[in-house]
């Protein structure tokens, strides 16, 4: 098998993984949910089989999805974080990692569920944009900047998402925990990786400033990539003088949350309708 | 919070008069303007702004026809918004950088993290908590031991300062107590923060006087040209490379080869600019931008005296897309539109000229190697075809400090994430031969419940005597 096939298949590989992967818990959990006078040990047992099995699929997508990943980056002789294809790409290989993460982990199985299906929607988006690779624009050959700046970006939307989805199950819950003594651990989730996400953003944007600096000439070009990700770090800081008593997530703070990733998802996708410096990104 | 800052700065104000009370309750009334609900109000605003920003075309933006032609640009966003477009230019939404009231939001927004740093008292209060605290504050937790206090005290601070506590012992009425802080670097976390954002937002605005960007410096290949702006800098260009992928017609790279002259003194010889290596002279940035033909002219009056060499670069095309461009003569201030025929075409070498007097009449004749045109009095001759780059002047010295300001937010949310302040009050009272401790939490996350486990996980106080 060649770099290139590996491009291809990877990509589907770990798209069919993910679902089986998806399939398999919710068998698991619709025979977990039989009456007992219907479930006999036999099911029990398949139940049980379907559950050891789950970790497995979503390992071996982890390792299609990054395989792409490092397969991309041969072919196109640079680290895969230009344009929209290859970032879809590496968010989907980074929440199939952290699904894998919490469902090993055991803390928050809605939160694995949900990463996992962000990491399906992210590849079917892949599917949706343009995957021949170009050829690398003079303004892209900054290999070092490339990996920083894309690399951040892509984690911090990774992070973000991972926020986003325990911000939306806290607010369906309904949130009421500020009084509590300790946070849950879908607060605690949501906290910390809205946290993360801010931080990145951070660094996305210090680094891009800098890049911006040595290849348009000024650090801040009022570019609507920059705008874009610049509001979602005013959301994200909102967040932080909004939540009640840190890690507790109250409603307010995950409506913030929940907003932060909207934005930064205007600020990834944007580029199908922005005009601009980042119109390759 | 706001106790806090009542209490340090009542203090302060009543050892050091008048004038300096009245700032501190000046600074006292403003603090709500520092509140978390306020700070979530402007920064909610700010980011509205910033998503109409990227969601409006900015003529700040210096790409595409803002930059090159406004007007066709307003006419593209009028017909692109129609009945919106005067008020949403009245508003200013398509120069958002440049409209008043984004700056006052901006200035709001830098006001109220200067005052909340202003704020902050120096030093937390190291007071140790009334014997009233200890009887209010919630949520709070007691645990009793059969040691007396002055056996309990000391275990309990090794106790605490293995667990990386720092210990302070007070007095509460007449009971001991132990005030534990922990992560008190945290404690630094909001104020970095927030003198960050200070240093970025002063910066830009300094910036914004001092900075200056011109993305227009055309400067044909062997020639010497002016940086300008002040900088007495001169650039002789020497070489023009240009290098594109060889299975699509892609451009890959630009590089232009130049000495840098200072008062005609040269200062570097053959320094290299290309895409993502710009050259840096004095905080002076010369990027490359792109490159494209030229064509030196050798002019002289109607008899041939007075010779000088103009290099005209050819930067745009005309309708038959030919490489095309205009250039400014200096005999009589005649401007020339050149226009060149490209190799394999009828005439090929020969430059169409078409020169435009002060009057605005237009002149048009045709210059190759060895036949010069005569136009209105000026004999203009085709030298040799070249090659020019366009390269871009900018000076943005406050940069590092935006950057500084940039590492100074970051380091502030890293360390509230990594490093969260704790502060308990640890009451210790005599009880029939043994001893009660009572804790309270004084800042910070700090469960009781974490403590009651800290002080069963094998370590009694009896033990640690």
């Amino acid at each position: 098998m060649t770099w290139l096939e590996v491009t291809r298949q990877g990509p589907a590989a770990g798209a069919a993984l993910l679902a089986a992967s998806l399939l398999l818990r919710a068998a698991a959990l619709a025979l977990g949910r039989l009456p007992r006078s219907r479930s006999g040990e036999s099911v029990k047992r398949a139940g049980a089989v379907l559950r050891r099995l789950a970790p497995g699929l979503l390992a071996a997508a982890c390792v299609g999805l990054f395989g792409a990943v490092v397969a991309r980056a041969v072919v196109v002789e640079r680290i895969p974080l230009a344009g929209q294809y290859e970032l879809a790409l590496s968010v989907a290989a980074m929440l199939a990692a952290a699904s894998l993460a919490a469902l090993l982990t055991g803390a928050a199985r809605p939160l694995s569920t949900a990463s996992a299906l962000l990491a399906l929607t992210a590849l079917l988006y892949a599917r949706q944009v343009p995957q021949t690779p170009l050829p690398t624009p003079p303004v892209q050959q900054n290999p070092l900047l490339l990996a920083l700046h894309g690399g951040t970006g892509a984690a911090a939307l990774c992070a973000s998402s991972i926020a986003a989805v325990a911000a939306v199950l806290l607010l369906r819950r309904g949130a009421a925990t500020a009084t509590s003594q300790r946070a849950t651990g879908l607060e605690r989730v949501a906290d910390r990786a809205a946290l993360a996400a801010f931080l990145l953003l951070s660094l996305v944007l210090l680094l891009g400033s800098w890049w911006a600096l040595e290849t348009w000439g000024y650090y801040w070009d009022w570019d609507a990539k920059e705008c874009a990700a610049l509001a979602a770090w005013l959301v994200y800081a909102a967040y932080l003088h909004v939540r009640p008593r840190q890690p507790h997530v109250d409603r307010r703070a995950a409506v913030a949350i929940v907003l932060a990733w909207l934005v930064l998802l205007l600020t990834y996708a944007g580029n199908l309708f922005f005009t601009g410096l980042h119109s390759y990104a | 919070m706001p106790r806090e800052v009542l209490s340090v700065g009542r203090g302060l104000a009543a050892r050091r008069g008048t004038r300096l009370r009245q700032a501190w309750r000046l600074r006292y009334r403003l603090t709500p303007l520092t509140s978390s609900r306020s700070a979530m109000l402007q920064l909610s605003l700010l980011a509205a702004v910033l998503v109409a920003a990227a969601l409006i075309p900015q003529s700040s933006a210096e790409t595409g026809l803002a930059a090159t032609d406004p007007a066709s640009w307003s006419e593209a966003q009028r017909r692109t918004f129609g009945g919106a477009y005067p008020l949403m230019r009245a508003l200013s939404l398509f120069d958002i950088r440049d409209a008043l009231w984004f700056k006052l939001l901006l200035g709001s927004a830098a006001g109220a993290a200067l005052l909340h740093l202003l704020s902050r008292p120096v030093r937390p209060s190291t007071d140790a908590p009334s014997p009233q605290a200890f009887r209010h504050m919630q949520p709070r937790y007691s645990i009793s031991w059969a040691a007396e206090p002055t056996a309990v005290v000391p275990a309990l601070a090794a106790l605490l300062r293995r667990r990386g506590y720092a210990v302070r012992y007070s007095r509460s009425g007449s009971s001991p107590v132990v005030v534990a802080e922990a992560g008190r670097l945290g404690s630094l976390a909001a104020p970095a923060a927030h003198l960050g954002l200070v240093i970025v937002l002063t910066g830009a605005w300094i910036g914004s006087a001092v900075s200056f960007r011109d993305t227009g410096l055309y400067a044909p290949e062997g020639r010497v040209t002016a940086v300008g702006h002040g900088t007495g800098l001169l650039i002789k260009v020497v070489d023009v490379s240009v290098t594109s992928y060889p299975q699509a017609d892609v451009l890959s790279g630009v590089t232009t080869t130049v000495d840098l002259l200072e008062g005609g003194r040269p200062v570097r010889m053959a320094a290299r600019i290309s895409v993502n290596k710009p050259l840096v002279y004095k905080g002076v940035r010369l990027l490359q931008m792109d490159a494209g033909p030229a064509v030196l002219l050798s002019v002289s009056d109607g008899a041939g005296r007075a010779p000088h060499l103009v290099a005209a670069p050819l930067t745009r095309r005309d309708d038959l897309d030919r490489a095309a461009g205009d250039v400014e003569l200096s005999t009589g201030r005649l401007t020339a539109a050149v226009v060149t025929v490209p190799r394999g075409a009828a005439g090929a070498g020969d430059a169409a000229l078409s020169l435009r007097l002060p009057d605005g009449t237009q002149l048009a004749g045709t210059a190759s190697a060895g036949r010069p045109a005569v136009l209105g009095g000026v004999r203009v001759a085709l030298v040799r075809e070249m090659q020019f780059s366009r390269l871009q002047v900018s000076y943005q010295p406050e940069a590092p400090f935006v950057w500084l300001g940039g590492v100074l937010v970051v380091a502030g949310i890293a360390l509230s994430y990594l490093v969260r302040p704790r502060r308990i009050g640890l009451q210790i009272s005599s009880v029939d031969g043994g001893s009660t401790l009572t804790a309270v939490r004084l800042s910070g996350t700090v469960h009781l419940s974490d403590l009651h486990r800290l002080l069963d996980s094998g370590q009694t106080p009896e033990d640690g005597r």
